[in-house]
């Protein structure tokens, strides 16, 4: 056995202490010879014999021990793989590396995900594993280069299989007409030599090494390692079929159908239909991510920046922060910054999917990635590379795709263990047909797509035919894209739409969501208080209520004050400045205004004061009763009005919670506000349920009591304190212009923060779901169709078989089918949209 | 590198001899007369190969797990 060293890094190791409970823990174990533990570096080093202990143990002894490895990941591009079982090689051949935790390939993206311990393995070993199964395999590139280099990878095998099909197609159809030369016309326009078996031999021969080739290699060195996959089933198929053209050829009566029933266009056909299905896989597939690629396209290669006075243009990846950029109309922006000078109006619309674009002035932020359309202006650099937003969009879109969903997760398990079972039922299918089927039903027989002459074909060569058919009808190529494909046409489309899917998961969690709960303050409301009522009292008007709590409120930085002065600006009137001012914490604000004392407040404050309220009382407390909070303004010891001020309800709430409800939804809403305030909200929005007074470690409570009665909850927040509901909920949806903590916490995220976006996250993530059972429908539909078809279970009934050939085709169609099936998402639109606009590009 | 070559021979005296034997029973199971001898060469092979094809990914999976523990 091996004597192998690993140094390994784990988080925790903080003292000596821990270094000699380590080392202890790990000398015990037997076939450990030495184990040492470097404190500064974190690193644990092991000597150990490989026959007597596994890295397994040695990586659990230490965790046990409350420890916890460093751990890496890394993605690369695979080349070469096309079904599920494909997909459940390469993971199974990875996972087996010692020190590999994880290994997700995605096969629409052509991608694998490996998360592996830190200093025990190396990426060669992971690429050796793949290489050995004969897939080609690179470290996966990012943002423009990783597209550059996957279209590059697409065309040189959409080039590889369409070389094999210029190969293919021609030989058998010249294999079949030799074939055919003896019926219809065909003997006046098809040469004799064509028929002859050596000649076809000959034509059949290249056919099968250098096109079909790829499957026996990939198949054997897959099942040396005693993994299985779909290139099994077409080497058995082409195999058997040529193996006995060739026997019957060299000697015709072995009984296999002798010298008329050469199966050399089976062969021929076989590899020809399934090269087909392979191109026809490898043109489709790319343009399942063709959303990623337009997403990535946004980045201008080039930016203008302001060197010494000068303009310089400079590669876009070459900005740093603090660069001014100058963007002339037309252009696009190259990274995210602040105006600094000029003034535009920006088409946002392929990030946030907002149709209008967007005036911008000194002070305002501009996206990366989005289009200036009016004036020149400069800008500031605050984010580059992988900071800015388009680079996050994408890395998101990028690691949604990557992810498996648990539906996704199964077809692999299953298609996995297919092939094993398809080669059982190919041998029982040998078996019957050989012992019992042959002699019950053989003078009927009729084949479909063959000039086979049955009646010559003995027990052996019928039921091998139908073995072979089993074999090749069976490829579960179609199961493996199912999902994958609609994940990624999905997860595409809701970037077009300015929804993120953080993973494939969300996207199938959304599906499922039943109750959607809302947070009230920035996420339904605009978060900001607004003045919505002046009641003047005393014989005052509104301006001057207006005015004169303005001045009082003018130098108080509290957010009701800010809001009565913007109001009265908004208004256009000249707000005084007081000559003294005193904030009362809690009560309001005391000002000397135009030489006059003005109260600006609550009640207790007109109490304190002595100031009688009571002609205001009737309209203050309808406006209560509206949710609104009442300011009493007094001058000279009088009440001269109120003015009122509310968090105003988003514009589009009310229609994106009623057709949420028209889904079938329930609609709640959460807050930490008081009871009134809330309802008030609550009843303008059109919100079922309303819980209000919730502290925020109280919201993530309140979304599992909803759990617990059976709901799949989708939580929708904007801030800090959403935080943990956010997590806690199936799906959390976070508000793109919310918090940062937010926006990790959640699994969807709405770019622009619109709230109609909810409505349309769930119907992408309904049309995607059923895209995917759709898809899973077809693909099991044709193989448990398939698959009685090609055993013969129908030949009592019709007298009818498949030949593998057709079997073949039959295969192709289905991956293509599936495939076409998925671009139909392409035309998704949001159900709010249709008919108003156009899909917003991306 | 060795560990898998252990795994490879002892996984191969499992399955080999399995296919044999069901490729075996198949030839004596058509003896008889009813068949000729192409077919039941032709069919024994054909046995072998499946069974080698259904062995393999069984067998070689859980002498590794065993050799591992």
């Amino acid at each position: 056995m091996a004597r192998r060293e690993i140094s390994l890094r784990w988080q925790g190791i903080s003292c000596a202490a821990c270094v000699a409970k380590i080392e202890r823990a790990l000398r015990r174990l037997k076939g450990v010879e030495e184990a040492s533990v470097n404190l500064a570096g974190g690193t644990v080093r092991v000597v150990y014999d490989d026959g007597k202990v596994d890295l397994n143990t040695i990586v659990t002894t230490v965790r046990d021990l409350g420890y916890e490895p460093v751990t890496e990941e890394a993605l690369f591009t695979v080349t070469g793989m096309t079904c599920a079982a494909c997909v459940r090689k390469v993971e199974r051949a990875v996972s087996r590396i010692p020190g590999v935790l994880e290994a997700n390939v995605n096969l629409a993206a052509s991608s694998l995900r490996v998360v592996y311990l830190s200093g025990a393995v190396e990426r060669g070993q992971i690429k050796r594993a793949v290489r050995e199964l004969d897939y080609g395999v690179e470290d996966r590139l990012e943002g423009q280069a990783a597209l550059e280099r996957e279209k590059e990878l697409r065309e040189e095998e959409i080039r590889k299989q369409k070389r094999r099909l210029l190969l293919t197609w021609p030989i058998a159809v010249l294999v079949m007409a030799g074939m055919l030369r003896h019926y219809w016309i065909l003997e006046d326009i098809v040469p004799a030599f064509l028929a002859n078996k050596y000649v076809q031999w000959a034509l059949t021969t290249p056919v099968v090494i250098f096109a079909g080739g790829q499957f026996f290699v990939n198949s054997w060195r897959g099942l040396k390692k005693g993994i299985t996959d779909m290139n099994l089933l077409y080497a058995t198929g082409i195999g058997a079929a040529y193996l006995i053209a060739v026997i019957n050829t060299l000697w015709p009566d072995a009984g296999f159908g002798g010298e008329k029933a050469t199966f050399y266009e089976s062969a021929a056909f076989l590899t020809a239909f399934i090269v087909l299905g392979r191109y026809l896989e490898a043109v489709t597939r790319g343009r399942t991510s063709e959303a990623l690629r337009r997403l990535m396209s946004l980045q201008p290669p080039t930016a203008r920046i302001i060197r010494d006075g000068e303009e310089v243009e400079i590669p876009a990846d070459e900005v740093v922060k603090g660069d001014i950029i100058v963007v002339r109309p037309g252009e696009a922006i190259p990274v995210d910054g602040q105006v600094v000078e000029g003034f535009s109006t920006v088409d946002e619309s392929m990030l946030t999917g907002e149709s209008l674009p967007v005036e911008k002035k000194p002070g305002d932020q501009v996206i990366g990635g989005t289009i200036n359309r009016t004036g020149t202006f400069k800008f500031t650099a605050t984010r580059v590379g992988r900071e800015t937003m388009l680079s996050q969009i994408v890395k998101m879109v990028e690691d949604a795709q990557g992810s498996k969903p648990p539906l996704q997760k199964i077809a692999d398990v299953v298609a996995g263990h297919f092939i094993l079972a398809v080669h059982v039922l190919s041998l029982l299918v040998f078996l019957f047909w050989f012992f019992y089927g042959f002699d019950r039903f053989e003078p009927y027989i009729r084949s479909a797509f063959s000039t086979m002459a049955l009646g010559d074909i003995r027990a052996f060569g019928f039921s091998l035919l139908m073995s072979i058919t089993v074999l090749v009808i069976s490829c579960p190529c179609a199961v493996g894209l199912a999902t994958p494909s609609a994940i990624m046409a999905g997860t595409g489309k809701g970037a077009e739409n300015g929804i993120l899917f953080k993973t494939a998961e969300a996207i199938e969690k959304i599906n499922k969501v039943r109750a959607v709960v809302f947070d009230k303050t920035g996420t339904l409301t605009r978060g900001e208080p607004v003045v919505t009522d002046v009641v003047p009292l005393a014989g005052n008007n509104g301006e001057r209520v207006l005015l004169l709590a303005a001045a009082a409120d003018k130098n108080s930085e509290h957010p009701l004050a800010q809001a009565v002065v913007r109001a009265a600006r908004e208004k256009g009137l000249a707000v005084a400045e007081p000559s003294a001012f005193t904030a009362l914490p809690g009560r309001g604000v005391e000002a000397m205004v135009a030489g006059k004392t003005v109260y600006a407040g609550n009640r207790t404050l007109m109490g304190e004061k002595g100031i009688s309220w009571e002609e205001g009382r009737e309209a203050a407390e309808k406006l209560e009763e509206e949710g609104k909070t009442v300011i009493f303004v007094a001058e000279a010891g009088k009440l001269v009005g109120l003015v009122a001020v509310a968090d105003t309800l988003k514009e589009e709430a009310a229609l994106a919670v009623k057709l949420l409800k028209e889904k079938g939804l329930k609609v709640i809403m959460l807050t930490g506000d008081n009871r009134r305030t809330a309802q008030a909200i609550a009843r303008q929005a059109g919100v079922d349920e309303v819980r209000a007074e919730v502290l925020p470690w109280e919201k993530a409570e309140k979304v599992k009591e909803l759990q617990a009665e059976g709901y799949t909850v989708a939580m929708v927040g904007d801030g800090i304190n959403d935080a943990p509901a956010l997590a806690q909920a199936d799906v959390g949806i976070a508000i793109g212009t919310g918090t940062d903590v937010a926006k990790e916490t959640g699994d969807v995220i709405l770019i622009r923060g619109e709230l109609l976006d909810v409505v349309a996250a769930v119907e992408i993530g309904r049309a995607t779901i059923n895209k995917v059972k759709q898809n899973l429908f077809w693909a099991f539909i044709y193989n448990s169709l398939g698959i009685p078809l090609a055993a013969g279970l129908f030949i009592p009934v019709n007298h009818f078989i498949v030949t593998p050939e057709l079997a073949a085709l039959l295969m192709a169609l289905s991956s293509f089918s599936v495939t076409m099936n998925t671009l139909l998402l392409k035309r998704f639109v949001p159900s709010f949209r249709r008919g108003t606009r156009a899909p917003v590009r991306g | 590198m060795e560990k898998e070559k252990k795994v490879s021979l002892i996984a191969a005296f499992i399955y080999l001899p399995l296919a044999v034997l069901g490729a075996g029973m198949f030839f004596l199971a058509t003896a008889g007369g009813r068949y000729t001898m192409v077919e039941r060469v032709g069919g024994s092979v054909w046995v072998f190969l499946l069974t080698l094809i259904i062995l393999m990914p069984l067998v070689i999976p859980a002498v590794q797990k065993r050799v591992k523990n």
